[in-house]
């Protein structure tokens, strides 16, 4: 497991913060590589000490010209981690 | 004041009273000075208050249908390795007013300020963070 130092999540992101649809939302321009974050993607969100794993469930207009987005929490990076070496698609 | 933030009296759940005295109040981490200004900021960058941005933190209270339990285990909170809990009232009695948004158990906690101290006073009443002992345990 990496150190918090060495993490970097893709979108910062605050678990407790929802919205009327139920999901994490926090904004695309806080993203340092926004082409990552699409619809449907599996991102890394969060915040280096505790990162989530999230899918992205639309991007939608924000104020002043800002972009929101909607984040479905799957969990943490480790059970990511976990399925793929079960899977063997990492090594054990 | 630009006029694209989104009411957040839109997103009141009406008549929900909370006695000060035995409803709780929790939030996962991050519970820092850092955490709740980054929480506070994207609100009032979003959201007004009677024409003003809204300057509040996002936390869970416990009613009916929404112990702790239920909430840590929750999708979102057991993806945390700690949170902080307490009093309703020990946030009341500190100068943080609440506010029923979107859907319940969610609360908003509101500033009376977006500055360091506000935040600092705030971490300070949630007190100790504790281990969510549902961490990473799949929902029954």
């Amino acid at each position: 497991m990496s150190s918090s130092n060495d993490v970097t999540v893709t979108l910062p992101a605050d678990v407790n913060m929802v919205d009327e649809t139920g999901y994490v939302w926090t904004f695309l321009h806080e993203a340092a590589e926004p082409d990552r974050v699409i619809p449907g993607a599996l991102i890394v969100a969060g915040d280096p000490i505790e990162p989530f794993l999230a899918r992205v469930v639309d991007i939608i207009d924000g104020p002043r010209g800002t972009s929101v987005v909607h984040l479905d929490v799957l969990g943490v990076p480790e059970d990511a981690i976990d399925e793929l070496r079960h899977a063997r698609l990492l090594p054990q | 004041m630009p006029d694209d933030l989104t009411p957040i009296e839109d997103k009141l759940r009406p008549g929900e009273i909370l006695d000060p005295a035995s409803h709780l109040i929790m939030r996962g981490w991050p519970v820092t000075v850092e955490g709740m200004l980054a929480n506070a900021d994207r609100t009032r960058v979003r959201y007004s208050l009677a024409g003003e941005p809204f300057v509040a933190i996002s936390a869970e209270v416990t009613m009916a249908g929404w112990d702790v339990d239920s909430i840590l285990m929750g999708s979102r909170l057991r993806s945390r390795r700690s949170y902080a809990i307490t009093r309703v009232g020990d946030l009341v009695a500190a100068g943080f007013d609440l506010a029923p948004t979107f859907q319940a158990p969610h609360y908003s906690v509101l500033l009376p300020s977006y500055t360091r101290e506000a935040a600092e006073r705030l971490v300070e009443v949630f007190g100790e963070v504790k281990p969510n002992p549902y961490f990473r345990r799949k929902e029954p």
